[in-house]
């Protein structure tokens, strides 16, 4: 196992380096002076020399592989920069913007697995009319988008229940029933789309199961119905749910961004947009290379777990 | 040597029999046969022909757009701000006075112009590094490949609207960044059956007859890993379609005044109490668009995997 680790370790190094690469890249070929951003365009017109001046502290004037190595080294201390609009560190501001966004991202998760499993196994068990409905919603949920599902939500459920916060967010650590009751929308807006690939793969992975001999045995040992389902099929059909859910984080964060901004929730989602629009490039640039990064990490771990789930796959 | 077994095979062609008559028409029969059965196959996957007909509906739309709406979707001021449908403006107005209708149906050229025309972009991509990772093999795999798992890493909104505020909103740029966005995942879907083909024997009797790499590669390969180029093009239409309203939802869309489904839906945010259509008729030609090409693509999946029939 843990030669398996190293070796997934070394092959993440050439990934990472190119995520980097590549954050620094796209920031690099925006149209448009840095410098010039941040001293305003009337300064950098009338006072060339303060122009000059920031060129050379920010070693903009260095050869573009000097200035990508220091930027990387900067990285690696956890020196993401200044962000432009904000007048604030990068790194802080990204880490108090995570937990906003990864608690949405694991109650969608939790909402995705409580209403799609159970729909998942009921259609794959019960067949006929409940599955083709089941198909139906599935190819049917997946072509609406999150944005219009939190729409729906705005126009027709908030209004009649006014109990429910809409854009006034509170903190977990200050207002817990407050901050709980505001991720109801945004968490339900994510969790739809994901609860429908939840159940897709669920019902296909049961039926994949319920056709082996075991299950078979576990019927005519006299087994109900409910502890076949629960302990010989699900057993068997979680791993590669649980893979299907590693390969959701990318999609999560594409959902977070969005819903974040909707219900403005202060999270990376909403942190990357303000960034886009004020063309906060740096803040960009940070939050682009830390959640790739999240994202490759997640996968590894992912990978790691379902090696020590199933022995099978180290030894591929 | 060459030369040789080509001319071997050429004569064996020529001195095998003549088919028989009768052999003849029981292969039209059979061939008859065959495409009745493709056709019967054809009617029952209801989710081809249900989807093939909404895409159809929707391109018909978009070419026809000026036949079927009775004003303009430019013209300002055609009734009052947030106007809700009437006779004449069905869909009622934005806040501009503009007429929704003629913007929704406009907005599928929008749609359209930007989602296929990239998915055809990142197909023609993914096969150039598909095939050249998975034919040439070793260390350019290695290197296409790990350059492709850089670019799964970036979740795929972000980095579209990181590239799509790097290029500067506009339809080419669109075009381009969700061309940018599908063609790693393509590409992997191009390389896994090269791999597995590129071992079969034909392939090397084939190499072995003198034909070149391109002739295999066209003649072989391409064959073979066409289906599910062609169900994952479509597939990736409709998550085009979605992105390109995340992003024109966000303000990195067609640029005004184009109209844009993702832009009319967010700006009928501010007015979602009081004109609540300005907001459903948008967000239902979202879904409508992507459900037709995830339709469209699930039943070509299952008409052409005969497994799944």
């Amino acid at each position: 196992m843990s030669r398996y680790i190293i070796s997934r370790l070394v092959l993440m190094i050439p990934v990472v380096l190119g995520i980097t690469l590549l954050s620094f890249v796209v920031i690099k070929m925006l149209p448009g002076d840095l410098a010039v951003a941040i001293v305003g365009q009337e300064t950098a017109s009338s006072n060339p020399q303060a122009l000059e001046t920031i060129r050379a502290e920010l070693g903009l004037n260095r050869p573009l592989h000097e200035q990508y190595l220091s930027w990387l080294a900067g990285m690696l201390r956890g020196d993401f920069g200044k962000s432009l609009a904000l007048k604030t560190q990068i790194l802080p501001t990204i880490l108090s913007a995570l937990p906003t966004t990864i608690e949405l991202a694991l109650l969608s998760v939790a909402f995705g697995l409580l209403a799609g499993a159970p729909i998942g196994v009921l259609a794959a068990t019960r067949g006929g009319v409940f599955d083709a409905l089941t198909r139906l919603a599935v190819s049917l949920g997946v072509g609406v988008p999150s944005f219009f599902i939190a729409t729906l939500l705005l126009l027709f459920i908030a209004p009649n229940m006014r109990w429910i916060p809409v854009f006034s967010f509170a903190p977990l650590t200050e207002d817990p029933t407050r901050n709980l009751l505001s991720m109801i929308f945004p968490v339900i807006s994510i969790g739809m789309g994901l609860a429908m690939t939840i159940a897709e793969n669920v019902r296909s992975a049961v039926l994949d199961v319920l056709h082996e001999n075991y299950v078979t045995v576990a019927h005519a040992k006299g087994l109900s119905q409910r502890v076949v389902i629960g302990r010989h099929v699900l057993k068997n059909a979680a791993i590669p749910i649980i893979s299907v859910l590693g390969l959701q984080t990318g999609f999560l964060l594409s959902g977070t961004i969005i819903i974040e901004t909707i219900f403005s929730l202060p999270g990376l989602g909403k942190l990357v947009v303000t960034g886009i629009n004020l063309r906060d490039y740096p803040l960009v640039q940070g939050v682009l290379l830390f959640t790739a990064v999240a994202v490759v990490s997640i996968n590894l771990i992912t990978d790691l777990l379902y090696a020590f789930v199933d022995p099978r796959i180290r030894f591929r | 040597m060459r030369l040789w077994i080509r001319g071997f095979a050429s004569v064996k062609m020529t001195t095998l029999p003549a088919p028989s008559a009768t052999f003849t028409r029981a292969t039209e029969a059979g061939a008859l046969q065959q495409t009745r059965a493709a056709w019967r196959v054809l009617a029952k996957n209801k989710l081809l022909l249900v989807g093939g007909g909404m895409v159809a509906v929707l391109v018909l739309l978009a070419i026809c757009a000026p036949l079927v709406v009775s004003h303009s979707p430019f013209e300002i001021g055609l009734g009052p701000s947030m106007a809700p449908p009437s006779a004449d403006l069905i869909m009622g107005t934005d806040k501009l006075g503009r007429d929704l209708f003629a913007r929704i149906v406009y907005g599928s050229r929008t749609t359209l112009l930007v989602s296929i025309p990239s998915v055809a972009l990142a197909v023609i991509a993914a096969l150039v590094l598909g095939l050249i990772a998975g034919y040439v093999g070793g260390r350019v795999d290695q290197t296409i490949m790990r350059l492709m798992d850089i670019f799964l890493a970036f979740p795929g909104l972000l980095l579209a609207m990181a590239i799509v505020a790097v290029l500067g909103p506009s339809i080419p740029n669109l075009l381009i960044t969700i061309a940018v966005l599908y063609t790693p995942s393509m590409s992997r879907i191009v390389r896994a059956p090269v791999l597995a083909v590129k071992e079969k024997e034909y392939i090397a009797a084939a190499r072995v007859t003198g034909v070149s790499d391109v002739r295999i590669i066209v003649r072989h390969i391409l064959p073979n890993i066409a289906s599910p180029i062609i169900v994952d093009a479509t597939l990736s239409t409709a998550r085009a379609i979605l992105i390109e309203a995340a992003l024109s939802y966000l303000g990195l869309g067609a640029p005004p005044p184009n109209p844009s489904w993702g832009e009319m839906l967010s700006s009928s945010r501010q007015f979602m109490t009081s004109a609540p259509w300005s907001a459903l008729f948008p967000g239902l030609a979202i879904v409508y668009a992507a459900t037709a090409f995830i339709l469209l693509g699930n039943g070509l999946r299952d008409w052409l995997d005969p497994r799944r029939r």
